[in-house]
């Protein structure tokens, strides 16, 4: 095992709760700005933290939602001190939900355009809205700025398909975080994977560290 | 005074809203494709300045980018433009503006605070006019001009889902012609006139497609 996947091994307990409480803290401020900027209250489950080696990752992601048979994926990398990729999966029929939930003003663009391409559009653009709420908050809170790479989209695909093992590391480990998420509106739900690349691991620590003295 | 000339010199589209989106900044590349000098713009508000951005996503996308920090992406395929730039520099282009692939970000001072958002404007005419040909040559028989098979399978699937969405009536009439019987009438050596002249003379309706389904 190498020296990086040792120190993430040694992620205390406490620092996991830590963490576990800072996510909490971002996403309910993201949750309410949400409402603001998308017009729909999101509802974000306590976020859940698992540290975990990457080629595990697949086979987690699959166990969470399965329930769903089709997903769609709304991949985003972010970059800042604290690194990683953000997996938004969206339960089946959320994309053709979600334009529905958006057309009351957006009528005229939603009533001519191809519907695949509005499709993947809009999930890309609510993905990326929510991604970057979630990041962003925690970012904030760590003291650290995050850009993100333009999204990527994956609409209506089975899970088994959708979730592929191939461009893992193997040598890595993630801490992944998870949350389930429902738009009020729409009947819309899913799940955020943040996988944290274990080169953040050390800063995220210090940072952690940091934010839990202000307390003391 | 080095990142002025950059900002002047890239070839990229950059404007730069305050948080009441105000235009703060318009490089040369704006100016060139707009035809409006930065001084007209600058401290007007972009949506009176250019009323085609007061869309719900534009304003929606400014807000994540201020509340957020977000990163917004515009994409060609969709939006076609955010700025309409004439385009007339592209052979064979049926896009009457310039087609562009736009992002906006956040700007923050020294406290971290974001006061600004940038967005950069990139042009894709000429990517979007091979992709459109691509399109067409994919959809269209290459003897006849006439839609494909292929066209009519993508074209009954999105009219199909946006039935479903919007809950209107959807009816198809599909009127069977044997091109055959044309054949056999005029002879081997008209049928490519046949083809081509056939299409003048069918008589489709609005909304209606005349295509090969074989």
């Amino acid at each position: 095992m190498d020296t990086e996947a040792q120190s993430t091994q040694d992620f205390s307990d406490e620092e996991v709760e830590i963490l576990q409480e800072i996510m909490n803290i971002a996403f309910g401020q993201s949750a309410s700005d949400l409402a603001e900027v998308i017009d729909t209250q999101v509802v974000l489950a306590v976020p859940f933290i698992k540290i975990m080696q990457v080629p595990e990752l697949p086979v987690y992601i699959k166990e969470n939602v399965k329930k769903y048979k089709q997903i769609s994926i709304v991949e985003q990398k972010f970059w800042g001190k604290l690194k990683g990729d953000a997996l938004l999966i969206f339960s089946s029929g959320s994309g053709k939900a979600l334009i529905k939930m958006l057309q009351s003003d957006d009528r005229q663009g939603m009533d001519t355009g191809p519907v695949d391409i509005l499709e993947r559009e809009t999930l890309m653009e609510v993905g990326n809205i929510l991604i970057g709420a979630c990041v962003g908050k925690l970012a904030e809170l760590l003291h650290d700025i995050v850009t993100y790479t333009p999204p990527l989209v994956l609409v209506e695909k089975e899970y088994e398909e959708a979730i592929t093992s191939g461009h893992y590391d193997p040598e890595k480990t993630a801490i992944v975080l998870k949350t389930d998420f429902l738009f009020e509106r729409g009947n819309v739900s899913g799940f955020l994977f943040l996988v944290t690349s274990n080169e953040s691991i050390k800063w995220l620590r210090d940072a952690l560290k940091i934010f839990i003295e202000q307390y003391e | 005074m080095i990142l002025n000339q950059i900002f002047d010199a890239i070839n990229l589209g950059i404007v730069i809203l305050d948080t009441d989106l105000k235009i703060q900044k318009w490089n040369r590349w704006m100016e060139i494709h707009s035809g409006i000098e930065a001084d007209e713009v600058v401290g007007k508000h972009a949506l009176e300045s250019f009323p085609n951005l007061d869309t719900p996503k534009f304003i929606r996308s400014c807000k994540s980018v201020f509340s957020f920090g977000n990163f917004c992406f515009f994409s060609q395929k969709l939006h076609g433009y955010l700025f309409p730039f004439k385009s007339s520099s592209y052979v064979g282009s049926e896009f009457e503006y310039m087609q562009q692939s736009c992002a906006m970000g956040p700007l923050r001072d020294e406290n971290n605070e974001i006061k600004y958002l940038f967005i950069y404007v990139q042009d894709v005419t000429e990517v979007a006019v091979y992709e459109q040909k691509l399109v067409e040559m994919n959809m269209r028989d290459g003897l006849t001009g006439i839609y494909n098979r292929r066209f009519m399978d993508t074209k009954l699937n999105e009219e199909y889902f946006r039935h479903k969405r919007y809950g209107r009536p959807f009816s198809i009439v599909i009127i069977w012609t044997s091109m055959r019987g044309l054949y056999s009438e005029i002879g081997e050596f008209e049928n490519f006139c046949c083809y081509t002249e056939y299409r003048l003379f069918v008589p489709v309706w609005r909304g209606g497609i005349l295509l090969h389904a074989s």
